[in-house]
């Protein structure tokens, strides 16, 4: 095969020289018996470590530079998959926040319908709960559109009140809205009285735009700032004693008997989302 | 006595074995060593003989972290072998190649049963052997 004819001449099959076999034989048993000793011991240790250094030395070249390759990819990849975390992080608090908003809304939401309701158990068995859907309706200041209309049964003249007192009323329904008239209103009159003590006073009340006014109040009625003014009631639609507001300014008039009384309403409508109609 | 050129060859097949041993694939460290050993024996003058069993085979175990004795186990195995079949038979002369291949083989055989292998016994031997034969004629040429 590789070696040539003149050159196998040269060499013999078997070992040349002859070998004692007594030697070998002692030599295999103490190799045999150094091979499965446990070598885990002060003495072979410390020269299989001092052997060792050369293969180590090259092989820890190698296994930095794999380890450098792993740790600056693998470094990549963390960031990659720190970013792209923390973009679904950021989304999913955006997700949350524009929930927690939503749910504090509805919270606040069903407060205010509970408000309503205890108002229509307690005071108004016959009544409805209504959403405020436009203020301002077409224009008009004092005037605003609620959700429930004729097929409410709803009917014009009827009042809307809130937690607070007396807020306008029905002067227009529609077949699912109807627009609501506020006290505040100049187009609107009540009858109410002027509670000053155990004494009342009866009088006419309209709104200014901003308050509400009594024109001309009889001076020799002594009344107090301070002193809450409710409805009168009517036959048809008014409930008696509802809370229309305080009395805020006594002002005069150009006739020297009379006060011009500024009342200031108990009710605020834009601050509400739902409002009670009583039938 | 142990010539420098011996001494050149130990030292080649080391840092080859060294080389090898870096791929870490089916033990291909261990082919050169055993055509070291089997040219040392077979083939080599008497000096560098004993110079292989007593310090080239515990230099080859710490070098590669094999238990002491691992290598010279192989060597004296093969030693024995050749001591028995010497007695048993005659091999005719254009025959040598076979024999070392003998060796070889039997070699590898004795590190797989101090060393076992769970799987690709085949492929083992079929690299192995082919590498440490091709290392041995290398050492021979290389020798003369």
């Amino acid at each position: 095969m590789f070696l040539s004819s003149k050159k196998r001449k040269n060499r013999s099959l078997f070992s040349k020289n002859e070998i004692n076999l007594n030697l070998l034989v002692i030599l295999l048993i103490i190799n045999f018996s150094i091979y499965s000793s446990n070598q885990n011991n002060s003495f072979f240790n410390p020269i299989k470590r001092t052997l060792q250094l050369a293969p180590q030395s090259v092989s820890l070249i190698f296994e930095f530079g794999k380890n450098l390759i792993n740790d600056v990819s693998s470094y990549f990849a963390f960031k990659q998959n720190l970013l792209s975390e923390n973009e679904n992080l950021q989304k999913e608090n955006a997700e949350l926040k524009a929930y927690v908003m939503q749910m504090t809304d509805i919270e606040s939401e069903n407060l205010e319908l509970n408000n309503k309701l205890n108002i229509q158990k307690k005071y108004f068995e016959n009544s409805l709960v209504t959403q405020i859907l436009n203020l301002n309706y077409k224009g008009q200041s004092h005037h605003f559109l609620v959700d429930k209309g004729e097929i409410d049964g709803v009917r014009t003249g009827q009042i809307i009140v809130d937690k607070s007192g007396i807020v306008g009323q029905v002067i227009e329904v529609n077949n699912t809205s109807s627009v609501i008239r506020t006290i505040l209103s100049n187009q609107l009159y009540l009858t109410g009285y002027i509670k000053t003590g155990k004494i009342i006073y009866q009088s006419l009340i309209k709104g200014d735009g901003k308050n509400l006014t009594v024109d001309y109040f009889n001076k020799t009625d002594k009344i107090n700032l301070g002193d809450e003014v409710f409805t009168t009631g009517d036959n048809l639609n008014i409930p008696k004693g509802l809370r229309i507001g305080k009395v805020k300014k006594l002002l005069n008039t150009e006739l020297n008997d009379f006060y011009k009384l500024v009342i200031e309403p108990s009710s605020n409508p834009y601050k509400e989302r739902f409002l009670v109609i009583v039938k | 006595m142990i010539k420098f050129f011996q001494i050149k060859l130990f030292a080649l097949t080391a840092v080859l074995t060294l080389l090898a041993s870096l791929l870490n694939v089916l033990y291909p460290t261990i082919s050169l060593i055993a055509a070291f050993f089997i040219y040392c024996f077979f083939i080599s003058t008497d000096g560098f003989k004993y110079f292989c069993l007593l310090i080239s085979g515990f230099l080859f175990d710490g070098f590669f972290n094999f238990n002491f004795g691992t290598c010279n186990l192989i060597f004296l195995s093969l030693g024995l072998f050749d001591l028995a079949l010497k007695k048993v038979i005659t091999i005719k002369k254009k025959q040598t190649n076979y024999y070392f291949l003998l060796l070889i083989v039997l070699a590898q055989s004795i590190f797989l049963l101090l060393h076992p292998l769970s799987q690709n016994y085949i492929f083992y031997f079929i690299i192995n052997s082919s590498l440490s034969f091709t290392y041995l004629m290398i050492l021979i040429k290389y020798a003369e």
